[in-house]
């Protein structure tokens, strides 16, 4: 029976000081539309960075081998702390674990190496280069590659495909015009690496220039391992070496290490500037593989089934989200993301700052009726449900009001078109129209919050309005 | 007939510290007070009169000495047991007549009945008209306090005193906002309701038209008792 009555007391107390309702619940309406609008920007860059890397590059989630460096699908991410990055080991345990598991929808196995491009001996340009396989390339990432001309090399042939940019700049370095069909020398970007020589088949074009993407080429498996020394000649040594006798490594005789295993020496030398690369690659060896998840499969919770099942198979094997696949590259949403929770922060503190001195003021002012309601047989919880109630009156009232002022400028973004021209922003949007995400669930989440900052602002004026003891209270007039 | 004083004062002393000194408003009171009367607590500005009143009427606690009511001592009980005390026994009448300023005359009449604890039946609308229409307000039910005269919210405080039925009102100088002839109406109305009610009505006052009509007067000097009188051929 009580609630009725408070409930007319807090609104018509609202409508009452009207100008002091209409500034508070003004700056409330304000800040929650600041913060929708602030969601609706960053779920665009999410979305946008989504789709510029985890449907082009990363997959949802990508298998690693463990290392403390940080591995990215563009391989270790540069600074002081990156690494080789290591062929997976036992791989055919986790291609039967990925083929096996639920969640999966497709995976692709990339190498990834940063190579020298030779227009004959002369080097010409360095770029990232993938080595995958085409046919899975092609399942898990449709979009990344638009070709301008050409295609992807035929299956069991040797190819390279690279950006329009890329070769124009490569052309104009070197001072020639190749193009589709036209061979290539390609090189990994350390002295004395080998060289191996491959036909160009494909040009690609990005629909947007993506700054340090447009810098990635993509050549067929084979030829990278090759460069890697990823054969089956040295994964032949490898596992020999463990099983030497250590008995006959110090008795003086020498043990015949290509005679036992099979394996001719001068064919694992072989290679160097201009000399033809004679050793099998090892079709087992990829560092990455790339995973795509059946659709409606948290990522997360996918992630923890695969490391799971992984390790109970025996593979050493490290699961991460397409965040960390991204590397460097995802870094500024992640920032921005940081730097707009702090704002959030912020504007969450001038709320609690505002409705508290607000409410505070009018505890003050209100000291004589909060005494009589005491004095006529109210009890303390009486109260501070009254100062709560007219909290949530503000907090409702100025969040409907906050949310459909954020709807109206994401809604006018949307219909008039926002275009930016920066490359990084245009990476970041996945396009050069930015589109703010209207999300009414997060925008109800957002009011809800508001909503619950507003009554935590509330709790120390009606604290404060119960200490009122109603003596004082009725004294105060 | 019950004839247990429905207040008994034992003892009371009241202190009041003010910075590193002691102001002692009361100084040992003792009185009883009959159920149904018309009492007057009169005495100068700063007798203690007001003092009072408020542990009368529990809006306060004694330093020493103790208040019951209807026979319960009031020191022993917590805020919320105090809180419902004042809500099913005492109606208060204030000087400044502590309206609620957006709530409605009617509203303002009803409002004990709806902020007490527990479950409690729907409010009586007939008498809660009734009490209205006795303190003349049948046309002002709708309006709010800033649009009534002193004399009017006044009216408004006695019929929101009555609502819940109290067996005690207690009245801090229920005439000193008002002219003359409106004080002597608003008495006379309390005397009425005193009467029909059968409720006993407490006054702090110095009001000597007050103390005319009481049955029994209390007279404060410097926190003492200085007249403790029933009304000559009063009959109880």
């Amino acid at each position: 029976m009580k609630w009725p009555v408070l409930w007319t007391v807090a609104h018509r107390n609202l409508a009452e000081h009207r100008r002091r309702t209409l500034s508070v619940g003004g700056i409330m309406a304000l800040g929650l539309a600041l913060v929708i609008v602030g969601n609706g920007f960053l779920d665009a860059a999410t979305e946008g960075l989504r789709q510029s890397y985890r449907d082009k590059y990363t997959g949802d989630l990508f298998l690693a081998a463990p290392t403390k460096a940080s591995i990215t699908v563009f391989g270790s991410d540069p600074g002081p702390d990156a690494e080789t990055v290591l062929p997976l080991s036992g791989f055919s345990t986790v291609e039967t674990v990925l083929n096996a598991s639920p969640v999966v929808a497709h995976w692709s196995g990339q190498n990834v190496a940063p190579v020298l491009l030779l227009v004959g001996e002369k080097a010409s340009g360095m770029i990232q280069v993938l080595g995958i396989d085409p046919d899975r390339y092609q399942a898990a990432f449709p979009q990344t590659l638009t070709f301008e001309q050409g295609g992807y090399w035929k299956p069991g042939d040797r190819g390279l495909i690279l950006n329009a940019d890329t070769l124009a700049s490569l052309n104009k370095r070197a001072g020639t015009t190749r193009g589709i069909g036209d061979t290539l020398n390609v090189s990994l970007a350390v002295a004395g690496g080998k060289i191996v020589e491959l036909p160009l088949t494909g040009i690609t074009t990005e629909p947007v220039e993506q700054g340090p993407l447009s810098r990635i080429g993509w050549c067929d498996s084979d030829s990278l391992r090759l460069l890697k020394g990823y054969t089956l000649e040295a994964s032949a040594t490898t596992a020999n070496a463990e099983i030497i006798d250590e008995d006959a490594l110090f008795s003086g005789d020498s043990p015949d290490l290509a005679g036992s295993s099979g394996i001719n020496l001068d064919s694992i030398t072989s290679g160097g500037i201009g000399r033809p690369v004679a050793l099998t690659a090892d079709p087992q060896a990829w560092e990455i593989v790339t995973v795509g998840l059946k659709n409606g499969v948290d990522s997360e919770a996918a992630r923890q089934i695969l490391s799971k099942a992984l390790a109970q198979a025996g593979a050493e094997v490290q699961v991460q989200d397409w965040l960390v696949g991204a590397g460097r590259s995802a870094t500024p949403v992640v920032a921005m993301k940081s730097a707009f929770s702090l704002v959030i922060l912020i504007i969450a503190l001038v709320a609690v700052f505002i409705v508290t001195n607000a409410l505070l003021i009018s505890v003050s002012e209100r000291t004589s009726e909060i005494g009589t309601m005491r004095a006529l047989g109210g009890r303390r919880r009486v109260i501070r449900n009254l100062i709560l109630l007219e909290v949530l009156f503000l907090g409702v009232g100025a969040g409907a009001v906050g949310v459909a002022l954020a709807w109206l400028v994401l809604g006018l973004t949307n219909l008039v078109g926002l275009t930016v021209d920066s490359v990084f922003l245009q990476m970041l949007f996945s396009g050069k129209q930015v589109k703010p995400v209207l999300s009414p669930l997060g925008s109800l989440l957002a009011w809800a919050q508001m909503v619950a900052v507003a009554l935590m602002a509330g709790l120390y004026p009606a604290q404060t309005a119960l200490r009122l003891s109603p003596l004082k209270a009725i004294q105060s007039d | 007939m019950n004839t247990e004083p429905v207040v008994s004062v034992r003892g009371v002393k009241k202190m009041y510290p003010l910075g590193k000194t002691e102001v002692w408003a009361l100084r040992g009171i003792d009185f009883d007070l009959s159920r149904g009367d018309f009492i007057s607590i009169a005495g100068p500005s700063g007798s203690g009169k007001t003092t009072l009143l408020n542990l009368l009427g529990c809006l306060d606690t004694p330093t020493e000495g103790e208040v019951f009511l209807e026979g319960v001592s009031t020191r022993s009980l917590g805020d919320d047991q105090i809180t419902d005390l004042r809500h099913q026994v005492i109606g208060f009448i204030f000087q400044s007549f502590n309206l609620i300023p957006v709530l409605s005359v009617r509203e303002n009449v009803e409002f004990p009945l709806l902020i007490g604890t527990g479950r409690r039946p729907a409010p009586d609308q007939q008498w809660i008209d009734h009490l209205i229409e006795a303190v003349g307000l049948s046309d002002w039910r709708l309006h709010r306090p800033n649009e009534l005269s002193g004399g009017q919210r006044q009216r408004v405080a006695i019929a929101r005193s009555l609502v819940n039925r109290p067996r005690i009102v207690m009245a801090d100088e229920p005439t000193a906002n008002l002219d003359s002839k409106t004080g002597e109406a608003i008495i006379d109305l309390m005397k009425r309701i005193s009467h029909e009610l059968g409720t006993t009505f407490i006054f702090s006052t110095h009001d000597q038209r007050i103390v005319d009509v009481a049955d029994h007067v209390i007279r404060i000097l410097d926190g003492v008792v200085v007249e403790n009188s029933l009304v000559p051929g009063f009959v109880r």
